[in-house]
């Protein structure tokens, strides 16, 4: 495309400004305040119209016309082979009320075309490619630093004001800082932290759970409580009726043992004495009657005189025995006495035996009668201890009765109370193991309620698990931080490995072809540098400098050069980026830092550019007009504002 | 004569509040009492003949014994009101529950897992219930349900979902169709359904007494429902102690930061928790530079006067024209072109975070960060 016509109908401070431009190059003199920038915001304007954003109208508002009326004008252009007016209106306030048509001016009819269609560049690239400003250009001259870092931005990115070594760096330390490990910072120590709380509150949720249970606990064991204290009271109650029972028990076999006491000592007194009494009187009685009943002979003593001498016959008639014997000897008639003398014996012995019989017989008689009279007396004594025995077995017998009696009452008061206790549940009724019992349920009391106080001692604070909402709170808090955090380092990640990937692709397509050319445009204009590389390593530009026959970065060169080199760059970029639509190449004070044989040059080098590409540098020095002059013989379109 | 039925239920007391940092749980907790006890003062005032807390009275896992304490000592005062208690997935009658541990008092009568009919002489009342035992239930609730004596007014009190299936004590329509009851009084959905009817049965999900977090706002409370041989109506009063609210604010315009706090304090209410998501595209310099702590301390003021806490998320999207960047010479151009092209090929959910990338790309490229 070229631009053949501008007309600002009104434009900030211009209006009713008629410029004709030709196809190759165009110089536009002005000096400051001459309304040069407004001139070239208004070219911007036609193609691109103004800023739409709301907030953002300095545009707007600084190139409304002064006198109030509204702003607008006309550009006419080759397109494409075909002659198109642009015509907009803009409003002072909304970008919607602004007016544009495209018009093709040889049909008349009107185009459905933006400025982008036109130039076949989009306004960022418009400003970054073609339009090369005054301002770039100054600003690089104050500062070669900055000026350097375009530098490099062009030859590795192909646009200035892109870094894309900062780009990635600045990408990848977020990267590792958010895989790293710094407190904080990186992902997993916020994972870190939330797991330390989720443990904490796993804790606090398992000993909220332990505590329920003890609750539960308590319950049963305040129930079983109750029950026990139940258990005991009654136990009290009816114990010392078990005392009396118990008592009562031992007072009754220590009756039942004096019975059968009683009960030996009369059936011994009545079987062994008392019987043994009876026969033994029986047996004299009748020995007696035996004795009495015998009493018939009796002995005279007259008689009992008589024969008393007999044993002097039996004497003397042995005396003659032994005289007539010895005297047999000395005359055999003494025989005759001899048996005289036995005789006399014979007779003495008989005598004598009867005496002795009759003695007997009489001795007999007083033995008996002693006998007698000793049974009479042994019986009365049989008598008196038989009637001893008998008084004595009485008492035994009343004594027994007596405590029989005794033991049936008791035995009556037993079976009452033991009735009065059926009523209780009592397995035993005996009263050691009521004792044992009552004795084990207060131990089991005891050690109830030291677990009752135990349980409430552990859980005493049941603040504690106020802690459970906070830590979930700051568990969700945290995911959401997590979440977050996830989302960026997936964002971060993407957006490194696709720049990464960019900038291989634009080192090794891109790049290579805009350095080559920009190499030849440098050579061009200083007619001394003649390759430009880049240094992919360190991500440094450099220059090769024949003289010294090495590279040097453009930062050690001269604010001269290096803006003539950055003005080499441009031009490249513009022929790299712009397309078969071809739009003009718009300088706006480019050559101020230059002198008269760089200016020379370049002057010469856009002149010749500008057979393939329309050209349209704007100067506020005359110089650059001179210079053309003498250069072009009159082949080029001076205006001047 | 008609029937005064209370029902409330999800009262989730000493439960957490999601979105809210921690050390505001304590404030919260207290909250969530003071909304129980006002509730129980208007069903005093209201003169209810019954009182229904459909399940999830409190958060089983973090509930305090005090604040046990203090419910079972509230719901005695409403003797001889009685209260039937249907314990949800949340407060389940366990063995270990406090719901058989504790004391409650005569009129408060709690449902366990079997179905149960309490019946009333005086009010001609039948109240049905059964409660959770367990965190899950998968079986239909009301499966073959039917009311034993249709001359009483027959009430059931459940926690569940209103569903075919569900792992919450599913209450499927047609069950509610065929089980003859007056009203069904439901728990377990937080957000207030108003008066249902399926059949001849009036249903309602009261919703929660007090807002839990911010997706639960707006007012809340506990509805009365007035029931007579025919008809059934429903009052709702609201007891909440604050109440969440959720707000976009479209700052597509740019505005100062002055500006955008002025428009956040529109909703800076009474006893409000506000959550503001900032909306709208806007350019990269102007989202970095907006500055939410200073904000959040600058509406401290508000906090003063009453609004309880404010959460700002700046959701704004950069306003990058993707066409026009894709056109760019160099990095940028192929960058855009390349993000353009994954941003066409990934999954709708992916989007979100390839937009992001293109944002910090071009900001990157664009060298602010030196």
């Amino acid at each position: 495309m070229n631009i053949e016509e501008l007309y600002v109908k009104s434009f900030g401070k211009l209006n009713d400004l008629r410029i004709k431009l030709c196809d190759n190059f165009n110089i536009i003199y002005g000096q400051n305040e001459s309304g040069k920038s407004t001139l070239i915001a208004f070219i911007r304007a036609m193609l691109y119209g103004l800023s739409e954003k709301k907030n953002k109208t300095p545009d707007r508002i600084a190139y409304m016309p002064w006198d109030g009326s509204e702003a607008g004008g006309d550009m006419v252009l080759v397109h494409e082979g075909k002659k198109l007016r642009i015509h907009r209106t803009f409003d002072r306030n909304n970008h919607r009320k602004d007016q544009c048509q495209i018009s093709d001016m040889t049909k008349g009819i009107e185009l459905n075309l933006s400025g982008e269609d036109i130039t076949g560049l989009t306004l960022s690239a418009f400003d970054s490619t073609v339009f090369i400003r005054q301002l770039s250009v100054t600003r690089i001259a104050d500062e070669n630093k900055d000026l350097y870092n375009k530098l490099v931005n062009i030859a590795q990115t192909g646009q200035e004001d892109a870094d894309a070594g900062n780009a990635l760096i600045y990408l990848e330390d977020r990267i590792k800082e958010l895989s790293g490990r710094r407190k904080d910072v990186s992902i997993n120590s916020v994972m870190e932290r939330r797991s330390s709380l989720e443990k904490e509150l796993n804790e606090l949720i398992k000993q909220h759970q332990l505590m329920m249970e003890d609750e539960s606990r308590l319950l049963d064991l305040k129930e079983r409580l109750k029950v026990l204290e139940d258990e005991i009271a009654q136990l009290n109650e009816i114990r010392p009726s078990f005392m009396m029972l118990d008592e009562w028990e031992r007072d009754f076999s220590k009756l039942k043992v004096e019975i059968e006491r009683l009960d030996g000592e009369i059936k011994e007194l009545e079987k062994t004495s008392l019987n043994g009494y009876r026969e033994e009187l029986k047996q004299k009685q009748k020995k007696l009657d035996d004795l009495l009943s015998q009493k018939s002979s009796y002995v005279d003593d007259q008689i009992l005189k008589r024969y008393s001498g007999y044993s002097v016959y039996l004497t003397l008639g042995m005396v003659l025995v032994v005289a007539g014997l010895l005297a047999t000897f000395l005359n055999p008639l003494f025989l005759a006495l001899l048996a005289i003398g036995a005789v006399m014996a014979f007779l003495g012995y008989n005598g004598r035996n009867r005496y002795y019989q009759l003695i007997q017989m009489k001795q007999q008689e007083e033995g008996q009668e002693a006998l007698a009279k000793q049974l009479i007396l042994d019986i009365d004594d049989i008598k008196a201890l038989i009637n001893e025995t008998e008084t004595r077995l009485g008492q035994l017998r009343f004594a027994k009765d007596e405590k029989e009696q005794r033991l049936q009452e008791l035995k009556k008061r037993i079976d009452d109370l033991m009735d009065s206790l059926s009523t209780y549940n009592i397995e035993s009724y005996d009263y050691d193991s009521i004792i044992s019992l009552s004795s084990q349920k207060i131990e089991e009391k005891e050690k109830i309620i030291s677990q009752i106080a135990s349980i409430q001692e552990r859980w005493k604070d049941g603040e504690i698990f106020k802690k459970i909402p906070e830590l979930r709170q700051e568990i969700n808090l945290l995911d959401r931080h997590i979440e977050k955090m996830n989302f960026e380092y997936r964002a971060f990640k993407l957006a490194y490995d696709v720049m990464r990937n960019c900038l291989e692709e634009v080192n090794t397509d891109f790049t290579p072809r805009l350095i080559e050319r920009a190499g030849e445009i440098i050579k061009a204009i200083t007619g001394r540098y003649e390759r430009v590389g880049i240094d992919s390593e360190n991500l440094k530009l450099s220059v090769i400098v024949p003289e010294y026959s090495v590279f040097k970065s453009p930062f050690d060169l001269s604010g001269g050069t290096a803006d003539q080199i950055y003005l080499g760059f441009r031009i490249a970029l513009a022929d790299a980026a712009a397309s078969d639509k071809n739009p003009p190449l718009i300088l706006d004070d480019a050559l101020v830092q230059y002198d008269d044989e760089r200016l020379k040059n370049a002057l010469s080098f856009l002149v010749k550019y500008s057979k393939k590409r329309q050209v349209i540098l704007f100067t506020c020095h005359r110089r650059e007009i001179d210079m053309l002059e003498d250069l072009c013989d009159g082949d080029i379109n001076i205006i001047e504002l | 004569m008609a029937l005064k039925i209370a029902h409330m239920a999800d009262v989730h007391l000493d439960s957490d509040f999601l979105g809210l940092p921690p050390h505001l749980a304590a404030v919260r907790r207290g909250d969530m009492i003071k909304s129980f006890d006002r509730a129980i003062d208007v069903v005093k005032a209201e003169k209810a003949d019954i009182l229904i807390i459909a399940g999830d009275l409190f958060e089983e896992q973090s509930v305090l014994k005090s604040t046990i304490n203090h419910i079972s000592s509230r719901l005695g005062e409403l003797y001889p009101v009685p209260v039937f208690i249907a314990p949800g997935n949340h407060d389940p009658h366990t063995h270990r529950s406090y719901y058989r541990i504790c004391d409650w008092p005569d009129n408060v009568h709690i449902f366990d897992q079997n179905l149960y009919r309490f019946d009333i002489d005086t009010l001609n009342v039948s109240v049905y219930g059964k409660g959770f035992d367990r965190p899950y239930i998968k079986e239909p609730a009301l499966y073959g349900f039917k009311v034993e004596d249709s001359s009483r007014i027959n009430i059931m009190a459940i926690h569940g979902d209103i569903a075919e299936e569900s792992i919450y004590n599913p209450i499927r329509l047609k069950d509610i169709e065929g089980s003859g009851l007056n009203y069904l009084a439901l728990g377990h959905i937080h957000t207030r359904t108003g008066l249902k009817r399926t059949g001849k049965t009036s249903w309602c999900y009261p919703g929660n007494i007090e807002g839990r977090d911010f997706g639960e706002c707006g007012p809340r409370g506990f509805v009365m429902c007035t029931l007579d041989e025919n008809q059934c109506k429903l009052d709702f009063f609201q007891v909440n102690t604050r109440e969440y609210t959720v707000v976009n604010i479209d700052i597509t315009d740019m505005p100062e930061t002055q500006e955008i706090i002025q428009r956040v304090e529109r909703y800076c209410g009474n006893n409000v928790i506000l959550r503001v998501f900032l909306k709208g595209v806007v350019e990269e310099q102007y989202k970095e530079g907006i500055n939410i702590p200073f904000i959040v301390d600058q509406l401290n003021g508000s906090l003063k006067e009453g609004l309880f806490y404010v959460d700002i998320v700046d959701e704004t999207e950069v306003d990058i024209d993707l066409d026009a960047l894709a056109k760019d010479v160099g990095i940028k151009g192929l960058y855009a072109r390349k993000m353009k092209q994954i941003l066409q090929e990934v999954h709708e959910d992916e989007k979100k975070v390839v937009k992001e990338a293109l944002r910090i790309g071009i900001k990157a490229l664009g060298g602010q960060e030196q």
